[in-house]
């Protein structure tokens, strides 16, 4: 492995410590190093996209079960648009929630999975 | 690499087990803390801190290691680097003593004297060149696995290794004199 062509007092002290190389016990270092660790892995892209597009249909779903009018939970926002009878703070309301809970769920996904 | 580091590796990264990189720690942390001793001039803090620094770094980048060379050498690599960052940060290099620091004359010449004294030898010396001699005579890297983990062509290695050897040579020549004249006055 190694090419020594000559050997001289630096290679005979190097050689000789190598063989009495102390063991040093542990000591609490693998605990202390693995207490600084990040908590998890972060998640794949595709998957915290998919967390986030998820949370964020709950938000629109649970946006849309709070307005005053019944609309047909399968098309939310065509009847927005079409029934002309959604009042603009509604919709700033389904908006904000939608951001929030996703935000939240990005958070969530770096900090908790 | 051995297989039980791939194994280790591979549950880590498939199954974000941290119990196996636990493992991994324990089984190289005598070995790596060492050599930071060594090239720190048995500063026991200082070497356990950028040992413990290189296993988070490590950690973070497993993703990256493609398992070219072993795991051991990728851990080194990546110690020496904070090493080597350590020492850029420090004031400039001072100039060498004519010898080594007295520390053997008051302790009996034991193995573990021995080491604190080839310690403070090297630390006397630029780090490049430490970390070259440590790492081919004391760690076994050949001279291209020491270039792979320094981060330097083969050829400046073989200079550090040479000019290394000869200020060591200077170094130690006090020691074994030291050592010679204790030996004689004990008979």
């Amino acid at each position: 492995m190694n090419n020594h062509p000559q050997r001289d007092v630096s290679d005979d002290i190097f050689r000789r410590l190598r063989k009495s190389e102390p063991y040093l016990e542990d000591n609490g270092f693998t605990a202390a190093v693995m207490a600084h660790l990040p908590k998890q892995a972060e998640l794949p892209l595709w998957q915290k996209s998919g967390l986030i597009i998820l949370f964020g249909l709950i938000g629109v779903v649970l946006a849309a079960s709070m307005l005053p009018v019944q609309i047909t939970p399968m098309a939310p926002l065509a009847a927005m648009l079409t029934d002309h009878i959604v009042k603009l703070e509604v919709f700033g309301f389904t908006a904000a929630a939608t951001f929030t809970l996703a935000g939240a769920a990005l958070w969530f996904t770096q900090h908790e999975m | 690499m051995t297989s039980d580091d791939r194994i280790l590796i591979a549950r880590i990264l498939k199954q974000n087990d941290q119990r196996a990189y636990s493992e991994l720690v324990n089984r190289y942390q005598s070995r790596l803390r060492y050599s930071l001793r060594q090239l720190t001039g048995w500063d026991e803090a200082l070497a356990d801190d950028l040992a413990q620094d290189t296993f988070i770094k490590a950690f973070k980048k497993l993703a990256s290691f493609k398992g070219e060379s072993q795991f051991y050498t990728w851990l080194y690599r990546i110690a020496y680097r904070e090493f080597a960052s350590y020492k850029r940060a420090l004031k400039p290099f001072a100039p060498l003593p004519e010898s080594l620091p007295d520390t053997h004359h008051a302790n009996p010449m034991t193995e573990v004297n021995t080491h604190r004294d080839l310690a403070h030898a090297l630390a006397q010396l630029p780090y490049e060149q430490a970390a070259s001699l440590h790492l081919h005579l004391h760690c076994e890297f050949t001279q291209q696995e020491v270039a792979d983990i320094m981060g330097a062509p083969l050829g400046s290695v073989k200079s550090h290794l040479l000019r290394g050897k000869n200020t060591l040579r200077v170094l130690l020549s006090s020691w074994q004199t030291n050592a010679s004249d204790k030996g004689a006055k004990q008979a």
